[in-house]
């Protein structure tokens, strides 16, 4: 294997864009755009959702054709990529969803693009696992991972292992890594973080892209900030600091995240008694007032997302009893809607939205029976209604007909929070709901929630993202292996407390 | 480590290695979009040129009638394909109905055969789509079965020779002229009217669209996936009745074979007018065009005096044409 830093010296710029832009159905996602990478450096890359981080990966491997501009690697000039030259130059990326086959092992997936061949031009197994192992041990992983384990029985930390050995297989010097820690429990972040700086010591380019500034001052030489498709800044990290990208990436100066606790819980809305779902969730018991923020913590897996679930009749129940409003709880989705209990559901693309409809077709579709008589719809309300809502949420652009898939992530999610939110709801359930969105967004749709529990509205708010729990709720509910381990009040809320309970730590066991 | 590293080509990677411009996606695009209209004038501009003939007034009265009853099959094949689902008993159906409504025209009044034929449709539909939802059968297995156990029920019914004459009321409805539209291209006028209405108007319509765009999201926004798919099943198997009915009434007499073709070529119509296999995608008009076109170039080997076996030629390039331009908007769109 060749070492990088032999052949670059440090400080050459190996990856330079210049003016680029580039353009959806009239929409600009890069508007102007430069960047440069040098070798032995990690580059951070922020911005806001729909600054066109992701347009700009997507430039650099390939996968878009940019409309103006150009990229340099190594000193050529080059209009456009395309994925196999992207590759043969040495660009590979990370992404959060992974680019692994899961029935197959930690070898034949590092592999993939490049099996080692013996006699008869037949796969060699025996280098192709030596390989494996040889590059495991280069990321310090090779003690943990058995380079002939199937990928799906990996944990997710270990999987993202494995997609870094199969950008060292090719040789990357430029490496992508698209919010990485997203998915990470925290322990394996440490890991993760020495691997990205190994890396950057043999001499080659990391891009790296995250929503958390804190892990950029703690791993990056150098930090871009993208806003509205145009280079903002380019800044050596020692030189700046958290509020200055803050307000970079927002263009303002962005105070507090959090809007202040202005509601009193009233009356109880929702009891939850002794509540089952087969094999997820075990004797569960709970309540939510009006006007209250319920926060449900804990783990993946843990039986938090299959709560949200059961509450609006999407998944069995198996026992117990959901009790809205004094009375036993609607047993359909439609049911429930229309009782006033929505869940805004987590992964947006998946369960929120028909991505290849438009805007008004999305906010709609839970409310038709407002806008139709006898299932015939009145389009001039219908339109009277979005508008309104787009225009209250600040959805952007404010083009009713617009498809959502060409809309950035803060902005989708905001069609799905408004979608739920025309349908006048008592009580809110929402299931992640800001995943992978800007600051920006974020503070707005924590605004809205403020909101909602002013007018009595009770909300359930779960989140992997303890900061936003502690910022927003009355109460965190944590959840341990299905079952409740645990309640905090507001004056006992910590990180420490919420992981305690959620890792399965017995308080007594301290 | 001795062992040569080859870098392997992937079929993407083939096709991505074209450069293309901004104006070239967006006449793909077009094209998609518009290709069974520009079809259609390509080649009615090639018949008056090599095929005079096409334009004989008994010629174009054919065409008008094939057209209108495969275009209102295709009208319900195209509702199935929104919500991801496909239809193979279209033909099965389309030829039962001619045989339930000759056969008992001889004992009972008529309207109690048109009664029986809908919901003999109506139940073939509700099967497909309860067999889809509710028993997770692929639907081109159930459907495919379903095609096979009516065609077996006909043959059966008929103990392999049907027999009778057409009733004068389906000559009305297809061959008989309004002024000097044939009376069938009105029906299908009429259908598209009322499903056009259906799809763009009411909550119904909605609802099919989201069913095929992300069922997943249509099962949490509160809508009965399982009833859209069932219902528009059951609607689409109720418009081959009717396609079958017109169709007998323009040829007079009940033939086994009848309507056998029917399943390729309303699939192939709806795909031409740019409906696609994943669902969500599509809509009248194109499905309109493409089954005027598919006729339209059936046609033109008889006029051309072409070996009639050429037409299953004609139906198999037009479909996978089709399938292929559609399949290459959408990845040129997606870049």
């Amino acid at each position: 294997m060749t070492n990088v830093s032999n052949n670059v010296p440090s400080d050459t710029v190996i990856l330079s864009l210049k003016h680029i832009e580039k353009s959806f159905g009239g929409i600009h996602a890069l508007s102007d755009v430069s960047f440069d990478l040098r070798a032995g450096e990690i580059h951070a890359l922020v911005g806001e959702n729909g600054a066109g981080k992701s347009t700009l990966i997507k430039i650099v491997t390939g996968a878009y054709t940019p409309d103006a501009g150009e990229i340099q690697i190594n000193g050529s000039v080059y209009k456009s990529l395309d994925p196999t030259q992207a590759r043969n130059l040495g660009i590979a990326a990370v992404y959060q969803e992974f680019n692994l086959l899961p029935e197959l092992s930690v070898a034949e997936n590092i592999s993939l693009g490049a099996q080692p061949l013996g006699r008869f031009r037949l796969i060699d197994k025996k280098a192709r696992s030596a390989l494996a192992y040889e590059l495991l041990e280069r990321l310090g992983a090779h003690t943990h991972i058995d380079p002939d384990e199937v990928v799906k029985r990996l944990t997710v930390g270990e999987q993202q292992l494995v997609e870094i050995a199969k950008a060292l297989a090719i040789n990357a010097r430029i490496l992508i890594m698209d919010e990485p820690s997203a998915i990470l429990p925290s322990r394996d972040l440490d890991r993760l973080f020495t691997v990205i700086r190994n890396l950057r010591d043999e001499g080659r380019g990391i891009i790296y892209i995250s929503h958390r500034l804190n892990e950029i001052f703690e791993l990056a030489d150098r930090v871009t900030v993208l806003k509205d498709g145009q280079t903002m800044a380019t800044k050596n990290v020692a030189d700046t600091n958290h509020a200055e990208l803050v307000s970079l990436m927002v263009g303002r100066p962005l105070t507090d995240m959090y809007p202040p606790k202005d509601n009193t819980p009233g009356e109880i809305l929702l009891e939850v008694r002794d509540l089952c779902v087969e094999g997820t969730v075990y004797h569960v018991n709970f309540n939510v007032r009006a006007g209250e923020v319920v926060g449900l913590a804990g783990l993946g897996g843990s039986g938090r997302t299959t709560v949200c679930r059961a509450l609006v009749a999407l998944a069995d129940v198996r026992s117990g009893e959901i009790i809205y409003r004094g009375k036993p709880a609607p047993r359909s989705p439609a049911a429930a809607a229309q009782a006033g209990l929505v869940l805004v559901p987590e992964d947006r693309k998946t369960y929120g939205l028909v991505l290849n409809q438009s805007m008004r077709f999305n906010l709609s579709l839970p409310n038709l029976s407002q806008f139709s008589l006898m299932g015939i719809l009145h389009s001039a309300k219908e339109k009277g209604t979005i508008y309104k809502i787009i225009k209250n949420l600040q959805i952007k652009p404010p083009v009713p007909d617009i498809s959502t898939e060409n809309l950035s992530g803060g902005n989708q999610q905001k069609v799905v929070v408004g979608k739920w939110l025309l349908a006048n709801p008592k009580l809110v359930i929402f299931d992640e709901p800001t995943r992978g969105i800007d600051v920006g967004a974020k503070a707005e749709i924590y605004m809205r929630i403020r909101e909602l529990t002013r007018q009595g509205v009770g909300v359930i708010m779960a989140s992997s993202e303890l900061p936003e729990l502690i910022g927003m709720c009355d109460r965190i509910l944590v959840f341990y292996e299905g079952r409740l381990s645990g309640e905090i009040p507001r004056e006992q809320f910590s990180e420490e407390a919420i992981m305690r309970l959620a890792t399965g730590v017995k308080v007594n066991e301290e | 480590m001795k062992s040569t590293i080859t870098q392997s080509r992937s079929i993407r990677s083939y096709f991505s290695g074209f450069q293309t411009s901004a104006r070239f996606v967006r006449g793909v695009d077009l094209a998609g979009q518009w290709a069974a209209p520009i079809l259609i004038v390509a080649v009615l501009i090639m018949a008056a040129i090599f095929a005079p003939a096409f334009y004989l007034p008994t010629n174009l009265k054919t065409v008008g009638i094939q057209i209108a009853v495969l275009g209102i099959v295709a009208v319900g094949q195209t509702l199935v394909l929104l919500v991801r689902s496909i239809d193979l008993s279209v033909s099965a159906v389309l030829a039962l109905g001619a045989v339930i409504v000759v056969q008992t025209e001889a004992g009972g009044p008529l309207w109690i055969s048109f009664v029986e034929a809908f919901a003999v449709a109506a139940a073939v539909g509700l099967a497909n789509g309860l067999l889809i939802t509710k028993r997770q059968v692929p639907p081109f297995v159930a459907t495919f079965g379903m095609l096979v156990f009516v065609q077996g029920a006909r043959l059966a019914y008929t103990k392999g020779q049907a027999s009778g004459t057409v009733p004068e009321i389906l000559r009305a409805i297809s061959f008989e002229q309004v002024g000097p539209i044939p009376a069938a291209l009105i029906v299908w006028l009429i259908v598209n009217i009322i499903v056009l209405f259906i799809l763009q108007k009411t909550r119904y319509g909605r609802w099919i669209y989201a069913v095929g765009g992300n069922p997943a999201a249509a099962r949490y926004a509160g809508i009965p996936v399982d009833l859209v798919i069932i219902g528009v099943h059951t609607i689409c198997s109720m418009l081959a009745m009717l396609g079958g009915l017109l169709l007998s009434g323009y040829i007079g007499y009940v033939d086994l074979r009848l309507g056998a073709d029917y399943n390729t070529n309303s699939i192939a119509g709806a795909i031409v007018g740019g409906t696609t296999f994943t669902g969500g995608r599509g809509n009248l008009f194109g499905t309109a065009a493409g089954a005027a076109l598919l006729i339209m170039l059936l046609n033109l080997v008889v006029v051309l005096g072409l070996p009639i076996h050429w037409q299953y030629a004609v139906q198999g390039i037009v479909l996978v044409m089709a399938v292929a331009l559609q399949g290459f908007r959408q990845f040129l769109l997606s870049r």
